[in-house]
């Protein structure tokens, strides 16, 4: 199956899920709570809208056939994307527990020795400058602390 | 000696001067950097203008606000990640361009976008300030739903070829936009118990990822290969790249009715210069006899957008000083400032504090002239940055858009935002589905469904002040002209266009 | 890491325990910051709980060898910034401005992540009157012709609030239940946009400080009609809602406070010190230029003030919630 109509599928799917579980949970959340004014138009007005209109138009992708076709064809080089997005989350994960200096620093040094960077010694400038000078920046001119690392 | 003169007197003072100078080029460099928006960086200002004089604080805030905007283009054309919100219909046509080699031309359009748009908001603020505020105020809840549910309608203008997939990504836009709390009640609304997302999404890190890191998932598809260079060539660079009277003319009109877009749009506090840059750019598509080139890079895309947002800057202060309140969150930051500063806003500033007006109107005007001459300098060597192989820029823009993204609010809940935003985008990217109508309706839902219930609240669940509203029935019939436009238009190609067919047949 | 806290809880405790066991006075030298002390605002930079911060910030840090850093934590009408100082290290680093709607108001309108019974005051350092103002030309110039006419038409005045559970919203509850009218609430997001709600007609009446009272009052642009607690100084002119026999004592103020578990001797060296910098002629001088009420209370004070208000504004809720069940069944 052509990749928009996958995606069509899962959308259609999450609107099922939205507007089956989710909307009546808010609308349940609210005549328990009882407090405020009540008119019209409640809070689960505009998301029941949403996701209906995300189911009708799902349907309607699904329904179209292939009238548009992407570029490239959905699976290209999709593992390169993927190890590239996992460790953008490792990064992010790891960002509040050790800190932003060593997870930024890991997260360079996988990404180029991954995708096999050639010149080593720009690779190890950055790795090396571009952390803390984010860092520092940030810190030191903008007040804004990352997260800090027990150590660092 | 007189306010003018002595708010003129004021520049000449070299503290002055070098404050106006710094935070022009530090503007210029933040609003560059994706996930690091002016609005910080004029937040992060305000304790250093506690103990300033008057004059150099409203010099420094300004000269950030100013050309931040305009930085944000930069990143916006260069790496298809908005530095500031306000510059995300820059990217539509921008990126293009400089994938194309053209990323000096797009730059130097954007900047001459922005110092039209921004010259004709102060000119438009200095003139007529008072009356335009009082108009401002007459926007109710009515009114600007109408107008957001106008906006609304630009998004079948942005769907490209295919509508369904158009509004498929409106409305997810929509349900993200649901995210949060209600506005009229409170109730959390899927936020799942977090507090960080009683708010909803947070855009900046949504919009950064949306664009920028979808992008480089894009890249690393590719294993961050460089490709081929087809602009190696100084020579041919340069020519290509020139800004020529034909490219002029072309996005003179755009560009004039981009302004006054963004003006209109910035003097109704609350909409913003984001909402802006997406109507002139809907509008400068729309008015095109020749649509092919809107999201491949045609030039008037870029005026556009540019205009637009650089024109919202001088309107925003409009309400700030005739009425004393504020437009946006960086002209509510500046208000702060001048509370602190001793200087009451409010319709009487003009006769009470004459010179700090006119101050802010000059530092308008001379740091938006600043802007042009820094942006200028600094567009080749900007553009260079392309030519950094793609392995070593990708990763670092990434790293500083996870930065970025943390910093928005110290939340490492926005990170995720940002990844999601990004898996999102390019999965998107790549099942044909146009991201452009998502970011709208995000953008908008909440302000509508705002405006929409207030004024329910107050007709007590009556439709019929949208009926009668003057606005409101504007804005229907231009749309339906729009329409009738649009439709006369395509039986017009349908019919030249079977005469052919038939010949082919025949 | 596990050393590290064992040293603080062993610090601590120590600490504690000099405590329990040294004379009440003198208690200098017990405490003191080893690192940057972390002043957390729940808004935005540029509003009033901001400006508080950064005004004490700058007049204390002359009293203090570490740095003094506001910290910005905007979000969900300041409950996020509440949330996070409340289940912060109790070790004095991490203070909140607090006294606003996230202490005050908001816990009553819904379920927060934190109460007011985490936090721990040091000291309070401003008051920030509210003060109810119609359209100038309305007709509404004074709280009488404003009963009157939502006695006369029940649910027809509308006010704009800054926010569902904020604490104007909070405070025209308390007003309607206190004068027994019903009135009509539009929430816009923040003052600002109320305050442009009302001067544009979309609302009969707002609630704005005295500074911005003054500001239109004397532009002609709107009539203050009453505060919600005492005269405030920028405008005297303008009676209370008590004078005019309505029981209503609410204010929103500004001050500092600790996770529950901070030991005494740093919050009382933090309010000996902040204390200090109120006194200080620096603190005078940016204060009245940016006219700001000072009021200091002490911690235990300063917590029974927002106690107070907060079960002022709970008792209002809870007549107003039947009240709401009722309009709610007959919609």
């Amino acid at each position: 199956m052509a990749a928009d109509r996958v995606l069509a599928l899962v959308l259609l799917a999450g609107a099922a899920v939205y507007l089956g579980i989710l909307v009546p949970e808010v609308g349940r959340a609210q005549t328990a709570l009882g407090t405020g004014d009540f008119y019209t138009v409640g809070p689960t007005a505009l998301p029941t809208f949403a996701g209906a209109m995300v189911a009708i138009f799902s349907i309607a992708v699904l329904a179209q056939g292939r009238r548009t076709v992407p570029a490239a064809s959905f699976g290209e080089g999709l593992f390169g994307g993927a190890v590239f997005a996992l460790l953008v989350a490792v990064t992010a994960i790891l960002m509040p527990r050790i800190g932003f200096l060593p997870a930024a620093t890991g997260f360079l040094v996988a990404v180029f020795l991954v995708y096999r960077a050639t010149r080593w010694w720009i690779a190890l400038i950055l790795v090396l400058a571009l952390p803390i000078l984010i860092d520092q920046v940030l810190r030191k001119v903008f007040l804004i602390p990352l997260p800090q690392a027990p150590f660092f | 000696m007189d306010p003018f003169t002595l708010a003129l007197g004021g520049f000449t003072e070299p503290a002055v001067f070098l404050t106006l100078l710094l935070s022009v080029a530090v503007g210029l460099v933040i609003g560059a950097i994706p996930g690091l928006s002016v609005n910080i960086a004029v937040a992060l200002a305000v304790p250093l203008t506690i103990f300033m004089p008057t004059d150099q604080a409203l010099v420094l805030l300004i000269g950030l606000y100013g050309s931040g905007i305009f930085g944000g283009s930069v990143s916006a054309i260069l790496l298809n990640a908005p530095g500031t919100p306000a510059s995300a219909a820059t990217i539509f046509d921008g990126f293009p361009m400089a994938q194309q080699g053209l990323a000096t031309k797009a730059l130097r359009i954007s900047l001459i976008g922005s110092l039209f748009g921004a010259t004709f908001s102060v000119i438009l603020l200095v003139m007529v300030a008072p009356e335009l505020a009082s108009f401002a105020l007459s926007f109710g809840p009515v009114e600007i739903a109408s107008l957001l549910l106008f906006t609304f309608f630009v998004i079948g203008i942005l769907s490209g070829a295919s509508l369904a997939k158009g509004l498929l990504s409106a409305a997810v836009g929509m349900v993200l936009a649901t995210i949060g709390s209600d506005p009229m009640l409170g109730t959390p609304r899927f936020t799942f118990g977090q507090t960080s997302l009683m708010d909803g999404l947070t855009y900046v890190p949504l919009l950064v990822g949306l664009f920028a890191l979808a992008e480089i998932l894009e890249e690393a598809t590719r294993g961050f290969r460089q490709a081929v260079g087809k602009f190696n060539l100084d020579g041919e660079d340069r020519a290509r790249n020139r800004i020529t009277g034909k490219d002029l003319k072309l996005i003179a009109f755009p560009v004039v009715r981009a302004s006054a877009i963004g003006s209109s749009i910035g003097i109704l506090p609350g909409i913003g210069a984001t909402i802006a840059s997406f109507l002139a750019y809907g509008d400068a598509k729309r008015a095109a006899r020749d649509k092919s080139q809107f999201g491949k890079g045609d030039v008037r895309g870029v005026a556009a957008s540019e205009s637009a947002n650089n024109a919202v800057v001088g309107a925003t202060f409009i309400p700030t000083l005739a009425l004393g309140i504020p437009g946006d969150a960086v002209t509510a930051i500046l208000l702060g400032a001048l509370v602190l500063q001793g200087v009451t806003p409010g319709p009487l500033i003009f006769i009470t504090n004459p010179q700090v007006v006119y101050t802010i109107y000059l530092a308008l005007l001379f740091a938006t002239m600043l802007m042009a001459v820094l942006g200028f300098m600094a567009i080749r060597p900007l553009a260079m940055t392309l030519r950094i192989p793609k392995i070593y820029l990708m990763p670092s823009v990434a790293l500083i858009c996870i930065a970025g993204a943390y910093v928005a609010r110290n939340n490492i809940i926005d990170v995720w935002v940002m990844f999601g935003a990004g898996i999102m985008g390019f999965v998107f990217n790549r099942t044909g589905v146009p991201v452009a109508p998502l970011l709208i309706t995000f953008i908008i839902t909440r302000p509508f469904e705002e405006a929409l219930r207030q004024a329910l609240t107050r007709s007590e669940g009556s439709f019929e002040p949208f009926f009668t509203n003057p606005v409101t029935l504007t804005l229907a019939a231009i749309v339906a002209a729009a329409f009738a436009l649009a439709f006369w238009r395509d039986l017009k190609g349908r019919a030249a266009a079977r005469p052919d067919k038939e010949q082919e047949n025949g | 890491m596990t050393i590290r806290n064992l040293i603080k809880a062993g610090l601590a405790g120590a600490a504690m325990t000099a405590i329990a066991l040294a004379p009440a006075n003198a208690q200098d030298g017990e405490w003191k910051p080893e690192r940057p002390i972390q002043i957390v605002v729940g808004f935005a930079p540029g509003g009033g709980t901001d400006q508080t911060a950064r005004l004490i910030a700058s007049a204390a840090q002359e009293h203090f060898d570490v740095p003094l850093v506001v910290v910005n934590r905007p979000g969900a009408s300041g409950t996020l910034a509440a949330e996070l100082v409340a289940n912060a290290e109790p070790d004095g680093h991490t203070l909140l401005v607090a006294g606003g709607s996230e202490s005050t108001s908001v816990p009553n309108h819904r379920e927060t992540n934190y109460s007011l019974d985490q936090f721990k005051g040091v000291l309070r350092v401003n008051r920030e009157h509210m003060v109810i103002v119609t359209k100038a030309g309305s007709g509404l110039d004074s709280v009488e012709a404003i009963v009157e006419r939502a006695k006369e038409n029940p649910g027809e005045l509308a006010y704009g609030s800054s926010g569902p559970g904020g604490i104007l919203h909070s405070a025209f509850l308390v007003f309607a239940d206190e004068a027994d009218i019903d009135l009509k609430h539009i929430p816009y997001q923040g003052g600002a946009p109320a305050l442009a709600a009302l001067l544009g007609g979309h609302v009969d009446m707002t609630i704005i400080t005295p500074g911005d009272a003054a500001a239109q009052v004397a532009a002609g642009t709107v009539n203050a009609v009453a505060t919600t607690s005492d005269r405030a100084e920028q405008i005297p002119d303008v009676p209370t809602l008590t004078e005019l026999g309505y029981d209503v004592n609410l204010e929103n103020m500004k001050g500092l406070v600790a996770p529950a578990g901070t030991p005494d001797a740093a919050t009382e060296y933090l309010r000996e010190r902040f204390k200090k910098a109120m006194d200080s002629e620096t603190f005078d001088r940016l204060a009245s230029r940016a006219k700001i009420t000072p009021g200091y209370l002490s911690g235990p004070d300063f917590e029974k003030a927002m106690g107070d208000m907060s079960d002022s504004i709970a008792g209002a809720l809870n007549a107003d919630g039947a009240a709401d069940a009722d309009k709610a069944a007959n919609q």
